[in-house]
């Protein structure tokens, strides 16, 4: 050992001018760059063990949630990680349900994304979000968060709800069944709701309101039934095309505006559902593969 | 506020995620170092030690310090480094017979490095151009005409601007108790 305190200070200077040139060698390793690789290798090996987990929680068929799927083909990005980030996503046509590491449980419609990735700085859990999801959050001390590519943030409580976010849809909906949660666009004061409430994000005039409605049909997609409350053609159709991946034209535009319809439509197949269709209303079509179209009679 | 380096090995006990990043952004560079004396290789020292921290928060539960916080980290990075080398000289061996050369340890290894890393950190708080003017003599081995050249000034604004650098870095690393 070098006794510190009886360096003068000649000796001091010269340790400073000698030493310089090993101090270089700290400049070379990027701690910043370090951590980040050291943070998403501990994380991917968290994901791991929960992933085992999840798929032996299927295999035992305890998830009976997933025969309710069964009717629509099933095609399914299986987890894919990068870095922290857990993705998941279904393609038109397709439903699926996924176990968070948390233990959340998101049920995605047809055409929807989802990342998930917890940021263990701030002990926040959060998720970028795309299409429509029945959300069950697990509880816990951490917050969860939601960001929709619209710019809505939804805050969540520990509770079960359906966002509907689909980046083609005029608006974003939030219902809420169980719990609590916080609707905010970035830096506008957050709205509440509470079980039974639902919320409308208006993409062009960028409101946020509640909004009226039945919450047990928003979340009628989890059983294969579409309420349709008043619903024009048009969206009725955009549904579809999600659901079954169909590309479904109107022969009259006016068509979509001027025909609603009010019910429950719970079908096996496109067909089936288009048959219906035409049985409420006075309209016909016509199917060559995948594309539809629909006349007025 | 720099908490000691006991509190945070509580903290990573209690599987506090912050302490271990405070914990790895105060060692890392020193570590990788340190490493690099042993290993002499810039990118094997810093695979070592960020496999060293993933061990650390992974055994976090098992995790026993009877000595210093830092000695205990200069050891086990110091053995990690070593096995490493093991490993590695058995691998060339069997392709081109390189005897394995032991790591001469040396006593005042520890003590060197963490007056480096004091002075690295102390060099990054020097006004820019000053910081710039003794990385260029100091790292870049470049002599005073050169540095003055390249700064578009006299030799004598140089040697100001080093002697004043050399007194701010004593005192600097004075008060970091380096010395």
């Amino acid at each position: 050992m070098e006794s510190k305190s009886l360096k003068n200070d000649q000796e001091k200077y010269r340790m400073i001018w000698t030493r310089a040139e090993s101090a270089r060698l700290f400049g070379k390793f990027d701690t910043k760059k370090a951590w980040e690789k050291v943070d998403s290798k501990l994380e991917s090996q968290h994901i791991r063990v929960r992933r085992l987990w999840n798929l032996g929680y299927a295999a035992s068929g305890v998830a009976a949630t997933l025969l309710i799927f069964l009717s629509l083909t099933f095609y399914t990005n299986l987890f894919s990680t990068s870095a922290s980030t857990i993705s998941m996503s279904t393609a038109y046509g397709s439903r699926s349900e996924v176990v968070l590491p948390d233990g959340s449980v998101v049920k995605l419609n047809a055409g929807s994304s989802l990342d998930y990735h917890f940021d263990k700085l701030t002990n926040t859990r959060k998720v970028d979000f795309k299409g429509e999801g029945f959300f069950e959050v697990a509880k816990s001390k951490q917050a969860f968060i939601i960001h929709t590519s619209e710019g809505l943030n939804v805050k969540v409580l520990g509770t079960t709800f359906n966002l509907s976010a689909y980046p083609d849809d005029g608006s974003v909906s939030t219902s809420l069944v169980e719990g609590k949660v916080e609707l905010s666009i970035d830096g506008s004061e957050g709205l509440f709701l509470n079980p039974g409430q639902m919320a409308s994000y208006d993409k062009q005039s960028k409101k946020l309101e509640y909004a009226s409605g039945e919450v047990s049909h928003q979340l009628g997609w989890t059983q294969d039934k579409l309420y349709m409350d008043n619903m024009p053609l048009s969206e009725v159709c955009t549904r579809l095309e999600r659901w079954y991946d169909v590309d479904i034209t109107l022969g009259d535009q006016i068509l979509g505006r001027k025909i609603h319809y009010t019910g429950v439509l719970q079908e096996q197949s496109v067909v089936d559902v288009l048959d219906a269709l035409c049985q409420l209303s006075s309209v016909k079509y016509e199917l060559k593969g995948r594309y539809i179209t629909i006349y007025g009679e | 506020m720099e908490l000691a380096d006991e509190i945070l090995i509580a903290g990573i006990k209690r599987d506090d995620y912050t302490s271990y990043n405070q914990l790895f952004v105060r060692y890392y560079p020193r570590l990788c170092a340190f490493v690099f004396q042993i290993v002499k290789n810039e990118s094997a020292s810093e695979d070592v030690v960020q496999e060293f921290f993933i061990r650390l928060w992974i055994n976090r539960q098992k995790l026993e310090v009877r000595e210093s916080i830092s000695g205990y980290l200069y050891r086990s990075s110091k053995n990690a480094a070593l096995n490493y080398l093991r490993a590695e000289t058995a691998r060339k061996k069997s392709i081109q017979n390189i005897p394995f050369q032991e790591w001469q340890s040396n006593e005042n290894a520890i003590e060197q490095i963490e007056f480096s890393a004091a002075l690295y950190e102390c060099i990054g708080q020097l006004p820019e151009r000053s910081r710039e003017v003794f990385k260029m003599s100091r790292f870049d081995g470049l002599r005073q005409q050169e540095i003055a050249d390249a700064m578009g000034t006299s030799v004598k604004t140089i040697k100001n601007q080093i002697w004043k650098s050399l007194q701010y870095l004593k005192a600097c690393l004075e008060v970091k108790e380096a010395f």
